[in-house]
């Protein structure tokens, strides 16, 4: 945990970056200050990775999106961009080139050169094209938009209209920064944490209203307005959900709240099972898992509540006005909220980086809290893993962010549009009061716990907490199929029903 | 922090409380018996001003003495009581007993004269008692604040609830009021946020008491300190309307509803006053008395000049009444005048001077207002002085009590008014004020001249026909038994008050 | 060497900030377009944020991020385009001689009196800075700001904290009152 102040100034993150730039610098050109170049260097390291995190999670996500849709849709998707006939097209024309007889010196070098590679495009076509056919369309369409015109309308706002996707994308590739993508590998642990989030993406709302405005199109202001009334709103069931994690670990920074999870009994073993992440450790946070998801949905503007777009409505919202690489950072910018949000929902309610499996845990485990950590010989107040288990961590952080990620393109895919006032009444009348007596609920919850725990012992008051939690998950599930399944329908809904199946049947004999 | 101290403050929970159920009732009940509002709205009011009382009389009987006036004169002897509770956030003296029980009175009868208005519905809604009640108890945590934050805190629930008051009239001039009272509300309360973070930056400090005790920062960061107390003193002269800062007085008084023009002529200076008395007398006291009471005396004078020169050509009473206000602003600094040699007797003394010049400007102004607020059969309110013509005739007994506010106000023997005036003359005199004391009571002699107008107005002058050939009509005013109860009762309590001026004095011992 | 590196990369990057804020509350006032001007009060507000990590109070910066930026500059956005006229949303100021005299003369009045403040207080300000510097390096790993403050806020001063809830009622009271319309 650090605070803000000290990440910023000393390279916490990277300060073995220092000591190695230091050195390096300080043989090579003695005149320079070879600290001031690597204090600087060292700064703009988190910024670089966060920057290539960015583009990593937009194009992927980008991709999944349209592979979600085409398979809710009965569609192909993209299956073109394979590695050989787009970065290896232009290998091949310049082996093409070299085989005809004006071929100049040059070109039949480079084709010399060039054939080999030609081999490694067969094999990558063969492996990662099979695997994820189409995968490089992101590249496509990142190219394609960067050669793009890029259009500002004569009565537009000019400096407005520039800046505003900036600061769009600014919010939320500043949350990047603080999220905890394992044990060790993260860019920054802030002691607010969470806060620091919940305070950088609430920019993107001026960011959105900005390019609303600056456009002056009639489309482009309501959308804006909608989407920054959408967004001041949400964000108090998600405040409201923020604040319950923090209430229920203690503590604002992200790992802190990742630790939390562990379950850790006194003498430094984890429990570490699943039952031990929050979303289970009170019916209450079992009941706001879904509320802070839903807000979570409505903050990044996504489907239900992608009212301030609406194409029916409003052509494309606040972004209509704009064109190749400003209209890019919006939906970099978006793919980026995505992720944080379903991010912090993993942080705060399903274990952070924890992978739900005791034994491997413990097992991964080299110095447990309590213990005193030989590299430092300090007590260890947060376990230290072995680097695979790092590495697990990473891995099951980006499964269970993606897998959040994939229901809301599912929703994206499945559910119509909510109406402005649907939208609101949803919020302020259903989400708020739930949100706000799960709070009162959860408060409550950790001021009794320390008596049953004294009273009736702390396993019991565990299994008690996770067989209430259990049941009440059970119960959830058994309603929901009920609902789907057994329930007795209206003759309006037994129609609609058979035309969707119907539907279905049809599209599955069709061939593409 | 001792918690069970906290029912000391139990009037300003049941004002509350009564606010919360006002606000909720309005929303279960049907739209004629909107008439319960203004009475549970009262009956919070009453409660509130019963527990004060049973609070006083309760620390009385278990001390064996009534409490000090103010927490600086408190006794450090064994048993006897320490007024700061809570952690030194509140101080439960005499001065926030007065101040309490002053804005208790003020929210009743600025309700009672409110509760006639069925014909305005936003003025019968219960939203609008709800902040009148929520103005109350800002007022009253007001009149026990005892450091920078609570004081902050309670000026601004009280200066909020008032802003959205002054606008609850939905027309032009009532939205006006409420902008203007807003932006320059909003700007003192920021003079006053200034002043104390210099302060707070300065010393480290938040009680009033303390910030001042000498100390070797209080000598190296001597000029933070003047520039935070320069600033705190606008903010606080802004809000009671003295005089180089009393622009926004006569617009905003004029244009908001006559009840609650009434509560911000009363409580809200009163709570002001609150402010300031206990800056005088606690934080600087006779120990500054030097540095900072010939500001607090040339504000005085030119507050008193202002206010009086200004009121003697309004046309529209209520305006008149404004301009009376800044006035007895004015007479009211002379109160907190503090001689750099006044023990803590003294200085109880002017302080109980002052709050009986805050009760008897309350009574009569409110009473006043209340008039001033009554319709007239044509439609018209009582508000110019052409609309008095002939209310003797229609209206004896209203008339008279107004003539009698008016009498009090311009401060004439047998009323409450006289010896309002009377008291603290004497004690800016005892202070070694002379000269602004003298000016006092000839800018009060200039006052007659305006408030006769009125006089004048519905005894002598003859009622003009409003349509040519058509019989002359007097003012004939609708007005109901709540009016009745504050008119009837306010020119008692104004006539009570001058025969016995030592009686709220005689209740407290 | 490399500590007092961090702290002139540190008295860089605070001048920066305040070079941000300062601007940008010059904007404010000097702007022609309301919006402008609503915008530049946030990158303000942004600066004044900045301002507190270097007082180390990483709290407040994010509450003023969230509070000021993400909410009340949305709302006074939202007044200025909701309300008439967005289109022709400038104002032009009276420029006249006698204002700018008068705002250059009490400009130039606060400015001496700071300056003054400044060379009265440099070195209180210099040992309160010292000693802040010196806690909190002691503190920091142990008790960061937010975990004091949280116990500051629901222990000592619990009661204001709660007075302040009566203000936030008051104010809900109140936009209920405005909005509110009659049914009759």
């Amino acid at each position: 945990m650090v605070p803000l102040y000290e990440w910023l100034l000393q390279g916490e993150a990277s300060r073995w970056v220092v000591d190695a730039i230091v050195k390096l610098f300080g043989m090579a050109w003695i005149h320079i200050q070879p600290e001031s170049v690597a204090m600087v260097i060292a700064a703009l390291i988190p910024v670089l990775i966060a920057f290539g995190l960015i583009q990593a999670v937009a194009g992927g996500s980008t991709y999944i999106e349209r592979k979600v849709a085409a398979d809710i849709q009965r569609r192909v998707g993209p299956n073109q961009c394979q590695p050989s006939n787009f970065l290896g097209a232009v290998f091949s024309e310049a082996i093409e080139r070299a085989g005809r007889p004006n071929a100049r010196p040059g070109e039949k070098l480079f084709a010399k050169l060039a054939a080999p590679l030609v081999g490694v495009f067969k094999l990558l076509d063969a492996t990662l094209g099979r695997w994820l056919p189409g995968l490089l369309i992101f590249l496509a369409d990142g190219i394609k938009l960067i050669m793009k015109e890029d259009l500002v309308p004569a009565a537009a706002d000019k400096p407005m209209f520039k800046l505003a996707p900036t600061i769009v994308l600014a919010s939320a590739f500043g949350a990047l920064a603080a999220l905890p993508y394992s044990d060790r590998f993260y860019i920054a642990d802030f002691n607010i944490g969470v806060f620091y989030i919940a305070a950088i993406t609430s920019i993107e709302a001026i960011g959105i209203l900005m390019a609303g405005w600056a456009s002056n199109n009639k489309w482009a202001l309501l959308g804006g307005m909608r989407s920054a009334a959408q967004i001041v709103s949400y964000e108090i069931p998600v405040g409201l959900a923020l604040l319950t994690g923090i209430v229920i670990s203690g503590t604002m920074s992200m790992q802190g709240m990742t630790v939390a999870q562990f379950g850790f009994d006194g003498a430094g073993w984890s429990e570490g099972w699943v039952w031990n992440w929050n979303v289970f450790s009170s019916p209450f946070m079992f009941v706001l898992f879904p509320v802070y998801y839903l807000a979570a949905l409505a903050e990044c503007n996504r489907t239900p509540f992608d009212i301030p777009e609406a194409e029916s409505e409003l052509v494309a919202g606040y972004h209509t006005e704009y064109s190749g690489m400003r209209f890019a950072f919006f939906f970099m910018a978006e793919y980026a909220m995505m992720c944080v949000t379903c991010a912090i929902a993993v942080t705060i309610f399903l274990g952070g980086w924890s992978t739900g499996f005791a034994p491997f845990e413990n097992w991964a485990m080299q110095v447990r809290p309590g213990e005193i950590n030989p590299a430092t010989g300090l007590v260890a107040t947060a376990p230290i893993f072995s680097i695979w288990g790092s590495l697990m961590h990473l891995a099951a952080f980006l499964i269970k962010t993606y897998a959040l990620v994939f229901v809301m393109m599912w929703i994206r895919w499945t559910l119509p549009r909510f109406r402005v006032d649907q939208m609101m009444t949803l919020c302020w009348k259903k989400l708020i009061p739930l949100g706000m007596s799960c709070l009162v609920g959860v408060s409550g919850w950790m001021l009794v716990r320390p008596y049953v725990a004294e009273k009736y012992g702390a396993d019991a008051l565990n299994n008690a907490t996770a067989g209430i939690s259990c049941a009440v998950c059970l119960l959830s599930g058994i309603g929901i199929i009920w609902w789907f399944g057994f329930k007795k329908l209206s003759p309006d809904e037994q129609k609609s029903r058979k035309l969707l199946v119907e539907g279905n049947v049809i599209a599955q004999g069709t061939k593409f | 922090m001792n918690w069970s101290e906290l029912s000391e403050l139990l009037p300003v929970g049941v004002v509350l409380a009564a606010a919360l159920v006002v606000v909720f009732l309005d929303l279960v009940i049907a739209h004629k018996d909107r008439y319960a509002l203004p009475m549970v709205a009262l009956a919070g009011c009453v409660l509130g001003l019963g527990s004060l009382i049973q609070n006083y009389l309760s620390l009385t009987t278990y001390y064996k003495q009534s409490p000090p006036w103010f927490s600086g004169a408190a006794e450090t002897a064994a048993g006897a009581f320490n007024p700061l509770i809570l952690g030194g956030h509140f101080s439960i003296d005499l001065f926030g007993f007065a101040i309490a029980g002053v804005a208790l009175l003020a929210g009743a009868l600025s309700v009672l004269s409110s509760a006639h208005e069925e014909d305005d519905s936003a003025l019968s809604s219960g939203e609008y008692y709800g902040l009148i009640l929520l103005a109350v108890a800002g007022m009253m945590l007001l009149g026990f604040a005892h450091d920078f934050l609570t004081l902050l805190v309670s000026l601004e629930i009280m200066s909020i609830s008032t802003y959205i008051l002054a606008g609850s009239r939905r027309d032009l001039k009532s939205g006006e009021a409420a902008l203007k009272y807003l932006v320059l509300g909003a700007f003192s309360t920021a003079f006053l946020m200034m002043g104390i973070a210099f302060i707070y930056g300065a010393t480290g400090k938040l009680s009033l008491s303390e910030v001042l005790i000498p100390s070797e920062q209080l000598v190296s960061s001597a000029f933070l300190i003047r520039g935070g107390l320069a600033l705190l003193l606008v903010g606080v002269l802004f809000k009671v309307g003295a005089a180089p800062f009393h622009f926004w007085i006569p617009d905003v008084y004029e244009g908001a509803p006559t009840g609650v023009t009434g509560l911000m002529a009363t409580g809200v200076k009163a709570a002001a006053f609150a402010v300031l008395g206990r800056l005088a007398f606690e934080t600087f006291g006779p120990r500054y008395a030097h540095d900072w009471a010939w500001l607090f005396a040339a504000a005085a004078v030119l507050t008193m000049a202002v206010g009086n020169f200004l009121a003697l050509r309004q046309e529209n009473v209520k305006r008149m009444l404004a301009y009376s206000g800044i006035a007895h602003t004015g007479y009211l600094l002379l109160g907190f005048l503090v001689s750099p040699n006044a023990d803590g007797i003294m200085l109880a003394d002017q302080l109980q001077n002052a709050v009986f010049y805050l009760l008897a400007y309350a009574l009569m102004t409110l009473g006043a207002f209340g008039v001033v607020g009554l319709v007239r059969e044509d439609g018209r309110r009582l508000e110019r002085l052409e609309d008095f013509a002939g209310l003797s005739k229609e209206h004896p007994g209203l008339a008279l009590c107004m003539a009698m506010f008016m009498f009090s106000l311009a401060g004439l023997p047998p009323f409450a008014g006289f010896f309002a005036k009377f008291l603290v003359f004497k004690s800016a005199v005892d202070a070694g004020y002379v000269l602004p004391a003298v000016l006092g009571v000839l800018t009060s002699v200039a006052s007659m001249a305006y408030y006769l107008r009125v006089v004048r107005a519905m005894y002598v002058d003859p009622v003009r026909a409003t349509k040519p050939g058509e019989a002359p009509a007097g003012a004939r005013c609708r007005y109901s038994w709540t009016t009745n109860l504050l008119i009837y009762g306010a020119g008692l309590a104004t006539i009570l008050l001058g025969l016995f001026p030592s009686g709220p004095t005689f209740l407290l011992r | 060497m490399v500590r007092a590196m961090h702290s002139m990369l540190a008295t860089l990057l605070f001048w920066i900030v305040v070079l941000m804020t300062v601007t940008a509350a010059t904007f404010v006032v000097v702007a022609r377009n309301i919006l402008h001007a609503a915008f530049a009060l946030a990158v303000a507000f942004l600066g004044v944020a900045g301002i507190y990590i270097f007082l180390h109070a990483d709290f407040l910066a994010a509450v003023q991020l969230i509070v000021y930026v993400g909410g009340i500059i949305v709302l006074v956005m939202f007044a200025i385009m909701f309300s008439a006229h967005t289109q022709e949303g400038t104002v032009e100021p009276r420029r006249t001689w006698l204002a700018l005299g008068g705002g250059a003369l009490v400009a130039g009045v606060v400015l001496a009196a700071t300056i003054m403040l400044i060379n009265r207080l440099q070195v209180p300000l210099a040992e309160a800075n010292a000693h802040a510097d010196a806690a909190y390096r002691t503190t920091a790993s142990a008790a960061p700001g937010e975990i004091a403050l949280g116990h500051v806020l629901l222990g000592e001063y619990l009661l204001p904290f709660e007075v302040a809830s009566i203000l936030i009622l008051a104010a809900l009271v109140g936009a209920v009152a405005i909005v509110r319309k009659e049914t009759r």
